[in-house]
């Protein structure tokens, strides 16, 4: 009997291990945000060398429409805060490079762009939406995901994003932004 | 055959019969396309029907006929105004 009821309980433990989804939960907010090294235009973009800095990472897509459009922004704010402590660093995660390169072509951008084809960290990152814009603040820790763009949100995210230059950088000394 | 040899077989009954289950299970994995995967799962050549004209008036009959499910799409339906 009591080898029965193993039995049983192995199968279903077979049974909920084989069919659960692969789904990850979504990073819990104000925790490390989850790190990683992707490959960018010509050398790997880690994101635990930005420890110290604030980071604007941005999930987008050659066919994501709203990209598209939030891009001159996300210029805008690495021209104007790259000084003061920000990265804007775009994950892109298209499944051919030649289509992101086509669209790296047609909006020119100078902030830097890593290459997540497998979607392994918009995985870890469990995008809810395209495009989603994650802040981590100075200590690493992810402070806000923000999903879609629109126009009448831009201000409120760059206030957010002001106050989160401000706060104090970590204690340790950090590696220096190239 | 054996006495023992019957019973062995009998032990593997369950458990292969449990991996069997198991295995026809995965069958039913609900793993729906993630925001960030959409791309190339969203190109016109993956429709069941590639020719627009022809989706859009198998879409047209369907919808109309099926409207009290709410059609191919959004909810409503049964007003006959399709």
């Amino acid at each position: 009997m009591t080898s029965l009821l193993r039995r049983a309980g192995l199968a279903l433990a077979l049974l909920v291990g084989l069919s659960s989804g692969s789904r990850a939960a979504a990073p819990a907010l104000n925790e490390a945000a989850p790190l990683f090294t992707l490959p960018g235009k010509s050398a790997p973009v880690a994101l635990q060398a930005l420890r110290g800095r604030v980071v604007l990472l941005d999930f987008w897509a050659s066919w994501c429409v709203p990209c598209a459009q939030s891009f001159p922004w996300l210029e805008g704010l690495h021209q104007r805060w790259q000084g003061d402590g920000l990265t804007v660093l775009g994950v892109n995660v298209d499944k051919q490079r030649k289509r992101a390169d086509a669209f790296l072509a047609l909006h020119a951008t100078t902030f830097p762009v890593a290459f997540d084809p497998e979607g392994k960290v918009a995985a870890a990152y469990a995008l809810p939406g395209m495009p989603t814009t994650c802040l981590i603040d100075r200590q690493g820790r992810l402070r806000r995901v923000h999903t879609g763009f629109r126009a009448e949100e831009v201000l409120e995210v760059e206030a957010f994003i002001k106050s989160l230059l401000d706060e104090a950088p970590p204690a340790v000394p950090t590696p220096e932004h190239p | 055959m054996s006495f023992q040899s019957k019973s062995a077989a009998r032990r593997l009954l369950l458990p292969l019969l449990a991996l069997w289950a198991a295995l026809l299970s995965t069958g039913c994995l609900y793993a729906p396309v993630q925001p960030w995967e959409r791309d190339l799962l969203a190109e016109p050549e993956m429709l069941p029907a590639p020719d627009p004209l022809e989706t859009s008036l198998d879409e047209h009959v369907y919808f109309s006929k099926e409207t009290a499910h709410g059609g191919a799409g959004v909810g409503g339906g049964g007003c006959g105004c399709n």
